[in-house]
């Protein structure tokens, strides 16, 4: 636990060591207080998790699981609802409890099979996922080891993605097609990529589709949509399709269609009313309220107004 | 007839003269026991400042206040310091509005202390904060339709009038100072010459000033009647049992009459023994105040048997235990106390001509008084033990509030503010307004301006 704190300050606050040798050099009263600087820093710094032996054959097992797209993608998916409270969601241990970092030095040493050991085991406030399928324990392995990955190692490509509704058909289909610009400039499509479709609502977006949602070697993908999503007053609503993958820029495209249920109470939204907030206050209280304030001062204003005559007066008599 | 006039004239500047030097002299004498007096009231606001600077590091974790009773004895404190803050308005407005001129005297009295109180209600929303340093948002993000920002409005708006509404009779009356006072500190010279305005009493000085008076009393009442109105909102605008009543605005404002009053016969009596006034504050105004008393503790006793008959009658499932609990539960002792010897006894003792003496009259407001705050702590914190919920697996601190040491040192600290307030005041301005007093009485000159 030492050994990893001092390492850990020697790479990321190595101006702190070499300031104190400085100082210790110039003044030693100086360096006193800089080395209290530095325990405090220390001291200040998250704590270790104690070390967490491994059996050696269970370390040496092997990840069975390609980290395929769609691993990932179902990794992910598990890891937002399993893991993501605790690790925080970019698995730097910051979530709402203080939990080991996944993307620290001595996590991503480990082997496939240490962190599939843990997983099943679970020691303290980690608790133990047997219950879930092998496979999703790898998946999941797969997604933890992109965490770790430093973006600007990975080279983005840039990507275009339309909405499509098909219409004619009695099943309501959403189709989103995700092409790219080859470099004779005509588009291509992108096949094997994932694309989440949604529906905005007032707060955030509903997911309407599953993990598997990947593109086709046309470059689409399809989803049913949902028969029971409310629209506004006429039922229209936004779906979204968001394209989200590795080596693609983030990208979405929105589109209104009226496939959602009709919403009497859409009205509400629009209306001013006490229960609302500040843009929609009522008319009359805000005519009152804010009628009331400038009576109330400007005859406050007014009454200064007097005094300083009185003064004036005062000024000019003595 | 020109020598009679020369008599009059002289009789009456004669009297003017006794009257000002009667109500400035106490400003000459810093007695031993005001000394000590004040120091202890220093004493008592470092030891709340202390305290809340103790709060605020370590968060309101240290009161008592939890999930349940949210609001504690600061929001009581609130309310009792806004109701006594009311009475500025009902001497210095009311009064003087129905020509009732025996209040005359006590009109500054009654200034002071809605200045102190207001100052304290404004300080006690802030302590009861968590987050005082987001007071502001409450002006620059608060909801328009949130009683809270209504609240923030007037209780700022009252805070405002009263200083001006104190200030302005002041003005002559400083002027006097001004010009009579030797002897004394530079500083108190210099602020006497900066607060008289150069005031010389002239025919359109006075025009202007009684002018500018004038709206001030009428412009207190509406507000003053909006502000305990407005906080009594701030609870009656909750679905909760005994908060969710319609009457609780005149109900909070005939309450605030009777706190009100009861604190200025407290410090009628005080000054009247301090500064010798005994020629100015007669058994007259003892009389008429123990009168007003009855007046309003009866109208305040009528909103009480209102606040709550009507619930006990219908007996809901929470009305029933709200009423419970106050009546023959846990509260009962404290609440029948409270309305006996704070409002019932009072309103029987004051109808007997020899208990509106100024002896009895003081005993019988401090009782008043303190009723008063009790009542505030008895309608702001039981009823928040009976939500719309059951209570259900919460830790035992959420079931009952008993306020902790921290909480009783800052309201402490509250009430020694306010008196410091008043009483830093009153060492350099005259505690009776000397001019209203001599025009009272038919002697000064310069009401030869008035029309």
């Amino acid at each position: 636990m030492k050994k990893a704190t001092i390492r850990f300050l020697k790479q990321k606050n190595n101006w702190i060591l070499n300031l104190k040798l400085k100082m210790m050099k110039a003044n030693y009263k100086t360096g006193i207080l800089t080395i209290i600087l530095v325990f405090t820093t220390i001291a200040a710094l998250p704590q270790d998790f104690p070390e967490w032996p491994v059996p050696n054959n269970e370390a040496a097992v092997e990840n069975p699981v390609e980290a395929t797209k769609e691993s990932v993608a179902a990794g992910k998916a598990l890891f937002n609802t399993q893991c993501k409270a605790c690790h925080g969601e970019t698995g730097k241990g910051d979530g709402l409890i203080k939990s080991a970092s996944l993307v620290s030095e001595i996590f991503t040493a480990q082997t496939d099979g240490a962190i599939y050991w843990k997983l099943v085991t679970g020691r303290g406030q980690m608790p133990p996922f047997a219950a879930q399928p092998e496979e999703q324990l790898w998946n999941v392995i797969n997604y933890i080891r992109l965490l770790s990955m430093n973006p600007e190692d990975m080279v983005m490509k840039n990507a275009i993605i339309s909405i499509i509704f098909d219409e004619d058909s009695e099943k309501k289909e959403v189709t989103a097609k995700v092409e790219e610009f080859t470099e004779d400039g005509t588009k291509a499509p992108v096949s094997n990529v994932k694309v989440n479709f949604g529906v905005k609502r007032y707060f955030g977006v509903l997911p309407i589709s599953s993990t598997s949602t990947f593109t086709d070697a046309a470059g689409e993908v399809s989803v049913s949509f949902p028969d029971d999503i409310i629209g506004n007053e006429t039922g229209e609503l936004v779906v979204i399709a968001a394209l989200e993958d590795m080596e693609y820029n983030p990208v979405e495209a929105s589109a209104e269609i009226s496939w959602g249920l009709d919403n009497p109470n859409d009205y509400w939204t629009e209306r001013r009313a006490l229960w609302k907030d500040n843009d929609y206050v009522p008319i009359w209280l805000l005519f009152s309220f804010i009628g009331g304030a400038l009576a109330v001062w400007g005859t406050i204003g007014y009454v200064a107004l007097l005094v300083f005559k009185i003064k004036r007066i005062g000024d000019k008599v003595s | 007839m020109s020598g009679s006039t020369e008599k009059k004239k002289t009789a009456q500047s004669g009297g003017f003269e006794k009257i000002s030097e009667d109500l400035i002299r106490p400003l000459y004498h810093n007695t031993f026991g005001n000394q000590v007096y004040i120091r202890v009231l220093i004493f008592f606001v470092i030891v709340g400042v202390i305290a809340y600077g103790h709060q605020l590091l370590d968060g309101l974790g240290l009161t008592a206040m939890r999930d349940y009773s949210s609001w504690g004895i600061y929001i009581a404190s609130f309310v009792f310091w806004v109701a006594v803050s009311l009475i500025g308005s009902l001497i210095s407005a009311i009064l003087k509005l129905l020509s009732q001129n025996w209040s005359t005297p006590l009109s500054r009295i009654s200034e002071l202390i809605a200045l102190g109180a207001i100052a304290m209600a404004a300080a006690s929303i802030v302590i009861d904060m968590g987050r005082p340093d987001r007071v502001l948002n409450i002006a620059l993000h608060g909801r328009i339709q949130s009683p809270i920002v209504w609240d923030f409005l007037v209780v700022n708006t009252y805070l405002v009038i009263s200083a001006i509404l104190l200030y302005l009779p002041l003005i002559p009356d400083i002027a006097i100072m001004r010009d009579k006072m030797t002897g004394i500190p530079k500083w108190q010279k210099k602020t006497y010459e900066m607060l008289a305005l150069g005031w010389q009493g002239t025919q359109e000085q006075w025009k202007l000033l009684k002018r500018a008076i004038w709206i001030m009393i009428i412009l207190i009442l509406p507000v003053a009647f909006s502000i305990h109105t407005v906080t009594s909102w701030l609870f009656a605008t909750n679905s909760r049992t005994g908060w969710h009543s319609t009457i609780f605005g005149p109900y909070f404002v005939s309450g605030a009459f009777v706190a009100g009053a009861a604190a200025v016969v407290i410090a009628m009596y005080v000054f009247r023994k301090r500064h010798k006034l005994q020629d100015y504050i007669t058994d007259k105004q003892f009389d008429m105040m123990g009168k007003l008393m009855v007046l309003t503790m009866l109208i305040y006793l009528y909103f009480n048997i209102n606040e709550y008959l009507v619930p006990g009658y219908r007996w809901g499932r929470l009305d029933g235990a709200h009423i419970h609990e106050l009546f023959l539960g846990h509260e009962a002792p404290l609440f029948w106390t409270t309305q006996i010897l704070g409002l019932i006894l009072p309103i029987f003792l004051l109808m007997f001509k020899g208990m509106r003496k100024p002896l009895p009259s003081l005993v019988i407001a401090c009782f008043v008084l303190l009723g008063a705050w009790v009542k505030r702590v008895l309608i702001v914190i039981p009823t928040q033990f009976h939500p719309q919920f059951p209570i259900q697996n919460v830790p035992e601190s959420f079931l009952h509030y008993i306020p902790t040491w921290t909480e009783i040192l800052i309201t402490l600290g509250t009430v020694a503010g306010a008196l410091l307030i008043i009483t830093l005041l009153v060492r350099i301005f005259p505690v009776i307004p000397i001019w209203e007093v001599a025009h009272e009485k038919g002697y000064h000159k310069i009401f030869k301006a008035e029309k």
